[in-house]
């Protein structure tokens, strides 16, 4: 199941005097069991571009094409396309409200018309792939968890709509290292093993670059990058000139090149530049 | 170590939350002398947080002592003087700006303080300088960015003549230009002011800029020291839930392969030295 974006233009307060041209001319396709990494600086438009992808706002011109439908086509089953694309939000934990972390993750199936036992299975599913304990947590209030257990039962709600593709809206901001590695953990397995296709969103450079296999930069409503991490970790200056970081391992390759050591490009996890530094200890790589 | 020279003196200091059972804040003591820039770190639930409240009597300790520039915070009557003294910023720029005007949100807490008018417009005028949003003095706060609405809130702050800067995750929910605009802010306030600073955050690189940096785990000091004594001990810091700096890792990663290295890398300069000096050396 592949997304298709066709010439996708968006206004916010269109014709008032904060208009805002958030999307120009936006086009690009994502495949179906992808690893996309988002980023771009705050008001670069990334935000608004994966609201479009389950149809949340619509164009104001150009299409976009999930599975096939048209967003915009009045025809099209918007509940049937929030079940194939599932969007979690910054901050998703703000959004829950029910009694219990059960209830709470069982909303979604709930309102879809299943039956009992299929919400059951897919709650204790979703449970399972955010590594959250049933027998434990099913019936604690959502507010008695710690933070990063609020992050999981929110993404687990998602995930309980089984989606073919999920986008995630900055899924680590505010958690604290430990927080942080869990969630990048359960996003790399959904991909893996279920082979869910991922749209992540992201202010780490580093996080895209251990899990992204496709990055897409975004600059003022345009895409300006769209390759693999090492090619547009590769653009350090335009990056830079972006308002955007790159790995520091990506730095770190610049400036001995820079210095005059023969580190190929492309370089940007810590492992190759490990690799690079005892190559030049073992045989000397400065260039005369 | 004369008294005055302390900006933050705590001691055998504990916190329990009501209804809880254990001690969020366990057994500290510590201080923040005149001018350093200190970082706290540790995972959620640490304590740390805890901590920054204690420090500008938003908690009052259940066992030991804070003393904010000399003052008690167990007592009442000082609570205003203490905030004077050491301001804090909060997690979330939106819910800390309480004007529909910048400036007037930087006033707030003069006003309050019954600061006269005229004494007020200077103030404005300067801590919006200082933070370099003069030229936003007029606009409203929900059309800034989040560094910028932080920015205006540490304005606030200024605005009350502090001895110390506190800031609680003020950096998290920011993008990357946003955490630098507040760095790079409350580093000048630290060197060119002389304002002591307590940063507490999640970012290892935000932590290696400071003077002096404390682990919290459990409730208690677990770690401390400059940040490159902390930060070499790599398997202790993982241990406490952290992170270290990616150049620090990669330095361990060449120790441990038999290279000789710094264990106390922290950034990519540093690195950029120690290759060279490996490879010349061969």
């Amino acid at each position: 199941m592949s997304i298709v974006i066709e010439h996708l233009n968006y206004i916010y307060m269109s014709g008032g005097p904060y208009e805002t041209h958030a999307l120009h001319d936006v086009s690009l396709t994502i495949e179906d069991g992808e690893f996309v990494g988002l980023i771009g600086h705050t008001g670069s438009g990334k935000s608004t571009l994966v609201q479009h992808l389950n149809g949340l706002i619509m164009p104001a011109s150009g299409r976009v094409l999930v599975d096939g439908m048209d967003l915009s086509d009045k025809q099209t089953d918007r509940r049937a396309i929030r079940q194939k694309v599932g969007l979690v939000f910054q901050y998703p934990e703000n959004q829950l409200f029910e009694e219990t972390v059960e209830k709470d993750i069982a909303f979604g199936p709930k309102n879809l018309g299943l039956n009992e036992a299929e919400i059951d299975r897919r709650v204790r599913d979703a449970m399972r792939r955010v590594a959250l304990d049933y027998d434990a947590l099913h019936d604690r209030s959502v507010f008695e968890l710690s933070g990063g257990q609020m992050r999981r039962v929110a993404i687990a709600g998602v995930l309980a709509m089984e989606p073919r593709v999920l986008v995630l809206d900055e899924p680590c901001a505010g958690l604290d290292p430990r927080g942080r590695e869990e969630i990048l953990g359960l996003i790399r397995d959904l991909h893996r093993e279920a082979g869910t296709t991922v749209v992540m969103v992201s202010h780490s450079m580093d996080d895209v670059a251990s899990l992204a296999e496709r990055v897409i930069v975004m600059n003022h409503g345009e895409v300006v990058m769209d390759g693999t991490p090492r090619d547009v970790f590769a653009c350090g200056e335009e990056l830079r000139g972006m308002g955007l970081d790159v790995p520091q391992a990506a730095q770190l390759a610049q400036k001995l090149r820079e210095r005059g050591f023969g580190i190929p490009q492309g370089i940007y996890r810590i492992e190759e530049i490990r690799a690079e530094i005892a190559r030049i200890a073992a045989q000397g790589g400065r260039h005369a | 170590m004369k008294q005055e020279e302390n900006r933050i003196v705590a001691s055998d200091l504990t916190y329990v939350y009501p209804d809880a059972h254990k001690h969020a804040v366990d057994g500290v003591s510590m201080r923040v002398r005149s001018g350093e820039f200190l970082a706290i770190l540790g995972h959620n639930g640490s304590g740390k947080s805890t901590l920054a409240k204690l420090f500008n009597a938003l908690y009052v300790p259940t066992g030991g002592t804070v003393w904010v520039c000399g003052l008690d915070t167990r007592n009442d009557d000082l609570v205003f003087d203490i905030r004077q003294h050491a301001g804090m910023v909060f997690q979330n720029p939106d819910n800390q700006i309480v004007a529909t005007v910048v400036e007037e949100d930087v006033a707030f807490g003069l006003e309050n303080n019954g600061v006269p008018p005229k004494e007020i417009r200077v103030r404005i005028d300067e801590a919006l300088r200082a933070v370099n949003m003069s030229q936003y003095a007029q606009k409203a706060p929900h059309m800034l960015s989040g560094g910028q609405k932080q920015r205006v809130a540490i304005a606030g702050v200024l605005a009350m003549k502090p001895d110390v800067i506190i800031l609680d995750e003020s950096t998290a929910m920011l993008d990357p230009s946003g955490r630098a605009e507040v760095m790079n802010t409350v580093h000048r306030l630290n060197r060119e002011e002389g304002i002591s600073v307590v940063l507490i955050t999640h970012y290892m690189s935000e932590a290696a800029t400071a003077d002096y940096v404390i682990v919290m785990d459990e409730g208690k000091v677990a770690l401390s020291g400059t940040p490159r004594e902390v930060f070499s001990q790599v398997e202790r810091v993982r241990a406490l839930g952290l992170d270290v700096p990616p150049m620090t890792e990669l330095a361990q990663m060449l120790r441990s392969g038999g290279l000789d290295v710094r264990g106390d890398v922290l950034t990519v300069d540093e690195m950029v030295e120690e290759v060279c000096r490996l490879s010349s050396s061969i």
